[in-house]
């Protein structure tokens, strides 16, 4: 049951179009994914 | 027994690891309304008082005998100010509620169905925020500063509440993140109960494709980092009281099953408000995953607990309208009638049946009683 | 058109057989006295559907689309009911009290009543005691109904009853209360003349207060 949508960008996506290089990958996607995150709970508060 | 923080924990931890704890646990849920009318504030004006917020966590954790803190925070007045919210609105005295209201048209079915996260951004926000009804650019505008806000604020709640668990050693915050049934999504804040109440009639299969279409989101909501057994996922649930079973079984359980097993499968641990009366679903109820916390409004204690208490965790069901208008005495037999019924064997932490929000739903001096009494009551 | 079978098709709820039923007795250009027939075997429908909830074979979900239904069809039947108002068997004054901004229940119990063949004037919800005094003053209802789901509506029902009483009304008229948390001694706190959860039983007792 994944979530997909066309306004989410999962990690692996990011990933993939923002050129992140593997060594720094857990930095990265700490500092990046957590606000896509924070944007779908906000998103999600507004309609609960 | 001298009692902290740590012992406090505790009793949840056993609870949630199936084993009977040195008493029954005591956790009074209140909206921060009721503890801003309790701390005499006018709420018309506290609500905006982000500042303020943190004098009324104190006084949630320091007043009321619960070994949680009782101070809840769901509704957030700065935030749906800068939205122009439609759908959450502040009364004439003060509360916000949520008025009936329709984000989505029965003729939009098969756009929500396709993408349901989109769907939410580009055509429920706008008519449930009449603010991000505008151009793009504004609409950014807008939603930047409303997620600001509440960014900010949340976090100032949640960082003083940990200070004050801290300074008034009371057991965490047994809430961590909160989703809804797919079923009630659909209905409450996208199409309406009446909405909702027609759309099972006419277009039976759109309704049942709708649901399965926002599970994943719905699962995706309630699993966060830090979801376990004891910092669950809140569900208050809805609208299967007032439905046919027959119904029930075909729109809202399935995606509601999927959800709390989905729930389970990822780590998390869910606790169900069941909002009116279940007594029709019990068996149904008793198929969850082993561990699901029910907080029941209504029904037979006794039948609750023979029902679903062997295998989930039951809470509620001490009427808060009692707390209103008896005398104390009148209050602790009532508790003392409940515990008796809910308690032995374990599975069981003591709640009212509702969330307190106005002061007029319970008087303060009797939930202390009460609260009082089940501590040296309910021990094992 | 069989009216029996139009009764029955209401009370299960069969919105295109209802619907097409109406649609082709429209069509054959009845008399207005075939048409008020067609009126009552509605109410007689939507008095089986709440007998069916009484009985707990419908639930709260189902007598919202029985509005629903009942509102379609008095439309369909527009065009050939004619002007003449013969089937008004009282007034109803409704609203939600103040502080409570819901309107479920409220919304059912009118549509129900009106279905009975009452006159509802519905004032809104989260409505000031000084709105339930001016709309009886000027429409002088037989029965004012006061809805409200939150515990704190009790309060706000027993402002308004009090306010009634003040403004020399009360003894005009039956009060109703209606909603979750109303119970009998809520009802005598708040000095209505009778309490009820359940719309359809609403509707039975303001029938028998205007026999």
């Amino acid at each position: 049951m994944e979530f997909k949508s066309e306004y989410y960008t999962p990690w692996s996506e990011y990933e993939k179009t923002n050129n992140v290089s593997p060594d720094n990958a857990d930095v990265i996607k700490a500092n990046t994914q957590t606000y896509e995150e924070m944007v779908f709970d906000f998103t999600m508060w507004l309609i609960m | 027994m001298v009692e902290n923080a740590q012992s406090k924990n505790q009793l949840f931890i056993d609870i949630d690891e199936g084993k009977i704890p040195k008493r029954v646990p005591v956790y009074t849920w209140m909206d921060i309304t009721y503890i801003m009318q309790y701390a005499g504030v006018d709420l018309r004006k506290a609500q905006w008082d982000v500042d303020k917020f943190k004098d009324m966590i104190e006084i949630g954790a320091k007043s009321f005998q619960s070994d949680i803190n009782p101070a809840t925070f769901t509704r957030i007045q700065p935030v749906y100010n800068i939205l122009g919210a439609q759908n959450f609105v502040m009364s004439s005295e003060g509360q916000i509620q949520h008025p009936e209201i329709t984000g989505m048209g029965p003729e939009d079915y098969d756009e929500m169905i396709a993408d349901p996260y989109k769907y939410t951004h580009d055509k429920i926000l706008p008519r449930l925020y009449k603010n991000l009804d505008t151009t793009p650019e504004e609409k950014a505008k807008v939603f930047a500063k409303a997620f600001k806000a509440h960014s900010d604020i949340f976090g100032q709640i949640f960082a003083h509440h940990d200070l004050m668990n801290e300074k008034y050693g009371l057991a965490n915050d047994r809430v961590g993140c909160q989703t809804v049934a797919p079923f009630d999504q659909v209905a409450d804040q996208f199409r309406s109960f009446t909405g909702i109440s027609s759309d099972i009639r006419r277009c039976p299969d759109k309704v049942v494709a709708a649901c399965e279409a926002v599970t994943p989101m719905m699962l995706k909501a309630g699993v966060k980092p830090h979801s376990s057994r004891q910092k669950r996922t809140f569900i208050p649930l809805h609208m299967a009281p007032y439905m046919r079973e027959k119904d029930f079984e075909k729109f809202y359980w399935p995606t509601f099953k999927a959800l709390i097993e989905g729930l389970w499968e990822n780590g998390a641990a869910p606790l169900l408000f069941v909002e009116q009366d279940w007594t029709r679903y019990l068996d149904y109820l008793n198929e969850l995953p082993a561990g699901t916390q029910m907080m029941f409004e209504y029904g037979d204690p006794k039948v609750i607990k023979e029902k679903v208490g062997k295998k989930h965790i039951v809470t509620g069901l001490y009427p808060l309208t009692l707390l209103a208008r008896g005398t104390k005495q009148e209050c602790i037999d009532k508790a003392k009638e409940i515990v008796d019924i809910l308690a032995p064997g374990g599975n069981y932490i003591f709640t009212f049946d509702k969330v307190a929000i106005n002061i007029k739903d319970a008087n303060p001096e009797n939930i202390i009683a009460v609260n009082e009494f089940v501590k040296e009551y309910g021990v094992y | 058109m069989n009216l029996k079978e139009l009764t029955q098709s209401v009370g299960e709820l069969e919105e295109e057989k209802v619907l097409e039923m109406l649609n082709n007795f429209v069509a054959s250009n009845p008399s207005e006295e075939e048409a008020g027939k067609a009126v009552a075997a509605c109410q007689e429908g939507m008095a089986e559907v709440g007998d069916l909830f009484e009985k707990g074979e419908y639930f709260v979900g189902d007598l919202i689309f029985a509005g629903e239904l009942l509102t379609e069809a008095i439309n369909v039947l527009k065009p050939v009911i004619g002007s003449g108002d013969t089937t008004k068997v009282g007034t109803i004054v409704l609203g939600t009290v103040h502080g409570d901004l819901h309107d479920i229940g409220k919304n059912i119990f009118k549509s129900m009543a009106e279905a009975a063949g009452f006159e509802v004037h519905d004032i809104g919800i989260d409505q000031p005691v000084q709105a339930f005094i001016d709309i009886v003053k000027e429409v002088k209802p037989n029965i004012v109904g006061m809805s409200g789901v939150l515990t704190l509506a009790l309060e706000a029902m027993k402002d308004t009853v009090d306010g009634l009483k003040e403004a020399g009304l009360r003894d005009s008229v039956k009060v109703i209360i209606g909603g979750n948390p109303v119970t009998k001694e809520a009802c005598l706190h708040i000095g209505a003349d009778s309490f009820t959860t359940n719309a359809a039983e609403g509707v039975k007792i303001s029938q028998g207060w205007v026999k």
